[in-house]
């Protein structure tokens, strides 16, 4: 096993958590930014927001485009905070099943691991819901793969997120990219099919409000509670502003009395 | 019957978790939104007219406190005062409930939060009040698996029922798909009645009104959210300088009281010794030769044991021994005669010796019992 432990920084946390709770119809991924550290530990700094090509319901792949684009991200990354941020790992939603990694995610991992032992699969299990009690569930895990004679088997990881309480820029970009790259989506799911020569004027009104509604969707429950948080952060952090200001002074005070 | 529903977007439940993972503690505050009811008319073959009343709760944010047991004391009462200003400029009327976060602990209501609630409620006069209980906990021995419990609660008739939390996401609506086949042989009327009516559907380029409008729509959120997320930023870098500023502050200020308490206490020890020698050699000059400054028995009561006791028991006990000491010294003088007697039968000068040591072992035990 290459990696003793995965520390994820808790605003790396919130983007990833609040990605995986965007949808409950179908999976959702993206990539781990970090570094590694000699101690086997891998450091989780940031997460890269990946459009899926594919939705299918029981897997997830990464395209090599993708990986490339995000390693020029992370080498951005590096130059931006002066330490040395790569690709670390990757994670997705299991959205109403189970945490553990399915055949394929063992296996995709494994290929991962391939071109980087250190590379770690996390794994965010949601919508889950206890009927009797109505109590509902989030989980996450993080796992490496290894090898079992032909096939491959999963390894637990722990995982520790490390609290940071101000939230750090390349997070809060990450956050609000989740509503531009789901509108991406979806425009180019229009685009293609309004592009179909033969489609009559009722068919291109009916796509239209398709696209409509889904866009309307994304607003109301993804853009407009993303802004909205927004705002009350910002709220938050100018009391808090306010208060240091004051104890600030206050200390300055006390430090300068004989 | 109401049936009552939570609903909480996906960034305020991870954004309550980020804030309790950023804590050592359990976590609180309050939860703020808005409630509605919705009737559903429901006609099946047995009734002709069934009603179905929905409450629904959207939690849209949450104020955190500070620290815990901020706006409650130890008995569960609520402290308005503190309440209002932990809402700061947020009406009261948007207050949908309080939360607690506690890790590694059960999905289940402490008696200490039943009481804070039923004290919140009547404080904020809100009968429909909500309890948000998260739980997080290690769920793999090898701290690789975690999960997080969550559900909402609302009292009712003093009975606290279990209310679903359900996150709004893009899955909840069933999604209509795109036709990619057109409607089929259309006649000429059709035909023509649509093409009609098609002009105030699409743009001269060909779009459709409606695509360019939610795009436009769409577009301007998008830099409202960019130019929000600048703002946030700025003010996250902001607090983080501020925060590592006061943190320094804050230990140099301990650092100084501890040196001035260390040398306040310093002086303050000299002083008291220099005293307690001081009364040590007043005490010596004063009462040197008293028994009570020398070593000395005492009894368990704290009473110094003296050598003889006065009671009248006693007074008796001490006749009898001193009898008995008689006694015995006169068996004593008794058996010294025999032993003169055998002695001056069996040695001469030798026996002398001894009755004479014995003569005046008998004159000490005299004088010792007269004493």
């Amino acid at each position: 096993m290459a990696v003793s432990a995965v520390h994820l920084e808790s605003d790396a946390f919130l983007v990833c958590m609040n990605h995986a709770l965007s949808t409950e119809k179908e999976e959702v991924m993206g990539l781990c930014i970090g570094e590694a550290e000699p101690a086997r530990i891998v450091h989780i700094h940031s997460v890269i927001i990946l459009r899926r090509s594919d939705k299918r319901k029981d897997r997830v792949e990464i395209s090599p485009e993708q990986l490339s684009a995000a390693s020029t991200e992370a080498e951005r990354l590096a130059d931006m905070t002066g330490r040395p941020m790569r690709v670390v790992g990757w994670y997705h939603s299991h959205p109403h099943i189970t945490v553990w990694p399915s055949h394929v995610d063992v296996r995709t991992q494994a290929m991962y691991q391939m071109l980087d032992q250190c590379f770690v699969g996390l794994i965010f299990s949601c919508f889950i819901e206890d009927k009797n009690t109505k109590t509902g569930r989030v989980l996450y895990t993080c796992f490496q793969s290894v090898q079992k004679g032909s096939e491959y088997e999963r390894v637990e990881i722990p995982i520790h997120v490390v609290p940071r309480e101000a939230i750090g820029k390349v997070c809060l970009e990450s956050a609000v990219e989740l509503p531009k790259i789901l509108c991406q989506e979806e425009q180019d799911t229009y685009r293609k099919i309004h592009s179909l020569a033969h489609l009559d004027p009722v068919t291109k009104i009916h796509n239209g409000s398709v696209f409509t509604k889904n866009l309307c969707s994304q607003m109301s429950a993804v853009s407009g509670p993303l802004l909205q948080w927004l705002e009350d952060r910002l709220e938050q952090n100018k009391q808090s502003i306010v208060e240091l200001q004051l104890e600030k002074e206050r200390l300055l005070r006390e430090l300068a009395a004989p | 019957m109401a049936e009552p529903t939570v609903r909480v977007s996906g960034i305020v439940l991870s954004s309550l978790m980020f804030q309790h993972g950023n804590t050592d503690s359990d976590a609180e505050g309050l939860v703020l939104g808005e409630s509605r009811v919705e009737e559903q008319i429901t006609i099946s073959d047995s009734q002709a007219d069934r009603i179905n009343i929905q409450e629904i709760y959207y939690v849209q944010k949450h104020i955190a406190c500070n620290k815990l047991n901020h706006f409650y004391s130890g008995a569960g009462e609520v402290n308005s005062v503190a309440v209002q200003k932990l809402l700061a400029d947020n009406k009261q009327d948007s207050v949908l409930g309080w939360y607690r976060q506690r890790r590694n602990s059960d999905q289940q209501l402490s008696f200490r939060e039943r009481i804070v609630h039923q004290s919140l409620k009547a404080s904020l006069r809100n009968p429909h009040l909500l309890f948000l209980l998260l739980t997080p906990h290690r769920a793999s021995s090898a701290e690789s698996t975690h999960r997080t419990e969550y559900c909402a609660y609302i009292s009712r008739n003093s009975v606290f029922l279990s209310v679903p939390l359900l996150v709004n996401n893009l899955g909840l609506q069933e999604p209509q798909s795109y036709w990619k086949l057109p409607v089929g042989r259309p006649s000429e009327r059709y035909s023509a009645t649509i093409r009609r009516h098609s002009s105030s559907f699409f743009s001269s380029d060909g779009l459709l009104r409606d695509v360019n409008d939610v795009n436009a729509m769409n577009d301007s959120l998008q830099e409202e959210l960019q130019a929000a997320c600048r703002e946030v930023e700025d003010s996250e870098r902001q607090l983080e300088t501020l925060q590592s500023e006061v943190s320094a502050l804050r230990k140099r200020s301990r650092e100084r009281r501890k040196k001035s308490e260390a040398a306040g206490r310093t002086g303050e020890e000299e002083e008291d010794q220099r005293r307690n020698l001081r009364l040590q050699e007043a005490v010596g000059a004063l009462f040197k030769r008293s028994p009570l400054f020398l070593t000395q028995t005492l009894t368990l009561q704290g009473f110094p044991v003296p050598e003889r006791t006065f009671s009248g028991e006693e007074e008796e006990e001490e006749e009898e021994e001193e009898a008995v000491c008689e006694e015995d010294e006169a068996e004593c003088e008794e058996e010294e005669a025999e032993a003169v007697c055998e002695e001056e039968t069996q040695e001469n000068t030798h026996s002398r010796k001894r009755r004479r040591e014995m003569a005046a072992s008998s004159e000490r035990k005299r004088r010792k019992s007269e004493s």
